[in-house]
């Protein structure tokens, strides 16, 4: 075993499968491990996931955000200038 | 003499009050006027007309084509005076409210109902300056 390559095409081969196979058991260990500790996590996340409900009423969004409460106080004269030069659409 | 003096401004001033106020109604289009008057529509808070029932396809239109010019010059009048459409559209919606609707008219109260205007002040915009 102190030299794998050297002992022909059969041995290597077998030779690298148990290394491979080995690696694929501590996979397998470390999943099945993984499995018992995030089944009930990702269950939890779906079902999480899954109930969505419309609210019953309507949402409401406020335009309104951008009013300055200063300017409004500014805009006196303008809002009746406005007022008196358009008497048809007012 | 002095109180014919009073009784003469008096009767000027009713006078100017008076035909100033039929001067400003009369540049209304009559359906306009007439859809005012019978509470088809009103002045909401925010400047614009709106619809207290389900409107007609005509008074749909007349009111749609009104808060359009509504908005032309309050753009106008935002830009000159470096204030946001809103901020002039809320402004001069206090005053329409306040100032131009008549007893028998609708407005529109900051909840969103409608009220029919009467001889009390009627419920402004919190923001509307006072």
């Amino acid at each position: 075993m102190n030299e794998p390559f050297s002992k022909g095409k059969a041995n290597m081969a077998q030779y690298q499968h148990q290394l491979t196979n080995r690696t694929d058991n501590a996979i397998r260990r470390h999943m099945r491990k993984m499995i018992f500790l995030y089944t009930p996590l990702m269950a939890s996340v779906l079902t999480g996931c899954v109930q969505v409900t419309a609210p019953d009423k309507p949402i409401v969004i406020n335009l309104n955000i951008a009013i300055r409460q200063e300017i409004l106080y500014k805009l006196s004269a303008a809002s009746e200038k406005v007022i008196q030069d358009n008497p048809g659409i007012f | 003499m002095k109180n014919s003096v009073e009784m003469l401004i008096a009767a000027v001033l009713l006078g100017v009050t008076a035909t100033s106020a039929f001067a400003f109604q009369s540049g209304r289009d009559p359906a306009y006027q007439s859809a005012r008057e019978s509470g088809l529509v009103g002045e909401k808070s925010d400047g614009y007309l709106g619809f207290v029932i389900p409107p007609a396809a005509a008074v749909r239109a007349l009111v749609e084509d009104i808060n359009i010019k509504r908005k032309a010059v309050y753009s106008k009048e935002a830009l000159a005076n470096g204030a946001t459409v809103e901020e002039m559209a809320l402004r001069s919606g206090c005053r329409l409210i306040a100032e131009r609707t008549v007893a028998g008219e609708k407005y529109q109260t900051p909840s969103g109902a409608w009220k029919t205007r009467d001889g009390n002040a009627p419920e402004l915009d919190p923001r509307c300056p006072r």
